[in-house]
């Protein structure tokens, strides 16, 4: 098994740099997500460490070997692409196999191998269909067996829940999530959907425009996150934002939004510049409609426009600050929209943001 | 009302058909008929003779230039399946300085009308001192612009994950090409090897430009020399007889491959 390490890795097609300089470090048997919106560069840097991309400048290490110049079949990874990628002419047992004939196994030991990752993955009873003849949700198992059978130092996956319908990816992702467990093996897994990242990571890398937001534990990017993007990013539905300004009165910080029409007293002092153009964070989830349980309670009048109900809880949508804010509560606390209401922010929950470079101040 | 229709299409559909047919059939049975009778045009042959085809063998090496032919059919049409799908496969999935100015050099070369290159391809067979060899007909024959047209055209439909797939399964290009690709891309191929094959076979003009012994030469050059050449003294029924066994190849492919040749044109969209 292996840790996968980039040391000042870029890579540029042309002019164009989709990847800056970057590095960091994936542990042995850690399962590590890269996250970020579509065009981020993600694929790009999987592809990197398979081998399939050129690396411009900087070195990659898988285990302890520089990998810049080994083609990917000599770097002991395996990879499980989006579209499924596999060989359409060849059955699933075949496609399985067909990686360890090319390395020259005997017919037994491959049978062996085989027939083990598909118990492993319930899929004895395809091994004899091609692909055409599966649903997307079999075709993504054949896929993961292709890389299990070869036994590899790293697993990539490459956005494999994309193509699935929404049941069937809530099951793979508890899946994959097993098979991590099972094979103790390294996992960099790509995905744009932040949930997937949440539930399935060690760690979750955030990549924006070719550049690392931050790298930490799913808890800690959600409780602290380090600048604007990755806290609206990660969570759902994603924070509140609101544009202003920063006042100091009677040795307590004041928040005053942009245009004026919102106050809101922080209670407290976090050392903040006064007149600093911010925006404040906060998230629907840590907006109350009773302040009993909260540490540091600050009150404002919302006036909801318009309410969504999920069942059990619902969401109330209001205008404050010159901003459309939502708020997360219980459906017993929601009635026919428009109705005003007093509700609580969880002030120790709240994020302020610097207006110009994004970075949480807090 | 309905059946009417359906009797009438088809009745049309027949004439058509035996519009094409008519003058095939005519040429096996006057290739069959006694010279005298040949003239009369009839549907039945007018006394049944082989005469025009031992005359035939003994005038002119005609098993040797069907081999020939068969030889350069052959190589040339393996050679473009080979390289024209290497050449392709470059095109369209490797990334290298040049690639789009290379591509469009090629389909410029499928502009030129080949009266233009005749002279050059000539005069390159004379430097090469090739004149006169198989390989001036089978070397300049081995790749083809429409083919790698073609492949290019198929491989860009194919994802790129999969020929990531395959090289972390441990492939190499060529493997990629050959094992990977090919069983995916099959009408293309069977498209593209019809077609190379009957060019190759009905090629007349370059043969005769670049080979001169009769031994070497190919079934329509050696055909054509002895219809219009004067040593079938002027006999109709032997003229014939050649010409049936020119055809007879082509037409012998197209009946066990005509699922295929209606596909592969259909698929390709390309007529040929
Ligand atoms: N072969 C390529 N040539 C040029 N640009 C590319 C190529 N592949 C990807 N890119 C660009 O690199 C950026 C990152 O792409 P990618 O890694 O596929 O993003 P993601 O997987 O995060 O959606 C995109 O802007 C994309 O247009
Ligand atoms: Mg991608």
């Amino acid at each position: 098994m292996a840790s996968v390490k980039f040391n000042q890795v870029t890579k540029s097609y042309g002019k164009q740099e989709v990847i800056q300089s970057t590095s960091f470090e994936i542990q042995d048997k850690e399962f590590v997500v890269l996250v970020g919106p579509s065009g981020c560069g993600k694929s790009t840097m999987l592809r990197m460490i398979a081998g399939l991309e050129e690396i411009t400048t900087g070195t990659i290490e898988i285990g302890d070997t520089v990998v810049n110049k080994l083609p990917p079949k000599d770097r002991d990874i395996a990879i499980v692409f989006q579209n499924y990628a596999l060989y359409p002419h060849m059955t699933a047992y075949e496609n399985m196999a067909f990686g360890l004939k090319i390395r020259g196994m005997s017919k037994s030991v491959i049978e062996e191998k085989v027939m083990k990752a598909a118990k492993i993955l319930d899929i004895e009873d395809l091994l004899d269909r091609k692909p055409k003849a599966m649903s997307g949700g079999q075709r993504q198992r054949i896929a993961i067996g292709r890389a299990i059978v070869r036994n590899p130092k790293v697993f990539l996956f490459d956005e494999p829940l994309s193509n699935l319908d929404a049941k069937l990816r809530g099951q793979m992702r508890l899946e994959i999530s097993l098979l991590h467990k099972k094979l103790q093996a390294t996992m960099v897994y790509v995905t744009h959907d932040q949930v997937e990242a949440m539930t399935l990571g060690d760690r979750i890398i955030v990549l924006n425009k070719g550049v690392i937001q931050q790298i930490d534990t799913p808890q800690n990017l959600y409780n602290h996150p380090t600048n604007q993007f990755v806290a609206g990013f990660i969570g759902s539905p994603t924070m509140n934002f609101m544009k202003g300004k920063i006042y100091q009165e009677d040795e307590i910080e004041v928040f005053i939004s942009e245009d004026q029409s919102f106050r809101l007293s922080l209670n407290t002092v976090y050392g903040l510049n006064p007149y600093q153009n911010v925006i404040l964070g906060i998230r629907p989830e840590h907006i109350f409609s009773s302040q009993t349980l909260l540490k540091n309670p600050l009150q404002f009048q919302a006036e909801v426009r318009w309410v969504e109900l999920l069942g059990h809880e619902g969401f109330a949508f209001f205008d404050l600050g010159g901003q459309q804010l939502s708020a997360r509560l219980r459906a017993d606390e929601l009635k026919d929209p428009p109705f005003s209401k007093k509700l609580y922010i969880e002030g120790e929950r709240l994020h302020i943001f610097d207006a110009d470079t994004g970075l949480n101040l807090m | 009302m309905r059946r009417l229709k359906k009797i009438l299409f088809y009745f049309i559909l027949t004439i058509a058909a035996l519009t094409f047919l008519y003058p095939f059939y005519w040429m096996i049975v006057a290739s069959l008929t006694p010279e005298e009778n040949i003239g009369n045009l009839s549907l039945v042959p007018q006394g049944l003779t082989f005469d025009h085809y031992s005359d035939m063998v003994e005038k002119i090496p005609i098993w040797r230039a069907l081999f020939n032919s068969l030889l350069v059919a052959t190589i040339s049409t393996f050679g473009v399946l080979v390289f024209g799908s290497m050449t392709g496969y470059a095109l369209a999935k490797m990334r290298f300085k040049g690639r789009n100015l290379l591509f469009f050099t090629i389909i410029f070369t499928m502009t030129l009308p080949f009266q233009i290159t005749l002279i050059p391809n000539y005069i390159i067979m004379v430097n090469f001192k090739w004149v006169d060899t198989l390989a001036a007909l089978i070397v300049p024959a081995l790749n083809s612009a429409f083919a790698i047209l073609l492949f290019r055209q198929a491989f860009l439909t194919i994802p790129d994950d999969l020929i990531h797939a395959a090289r972390v399964d441990g492939c190499g290009d060529l493997r990629i090409i050959f094992q990977i690709l090919w069983p995916n891309i099959l009408p293309s191929l069977i498209t593209v090897g019809i077609l190379t094959f009957m060019t190759s076979w009905n090629d007349v003009l370059w043969p005769l430009i670049v080979i001169r012994q009769e031994e070497l030469m190919t079934m329509p050059q050696l055909v054509t020399l002895f219809a219009v050449g004067g040593r079938s003294e002027a006999q109709l029924g032997v003229k014939l007889a050649s010409a049936v066994l020119l055809a007879l190849p082509i037409i012998i492919a197209y009946i066990f491959l005509q699922k295929y040749f209606i596909q592969s044109m259909a698929s390709s969209g390309i007529k040929a």
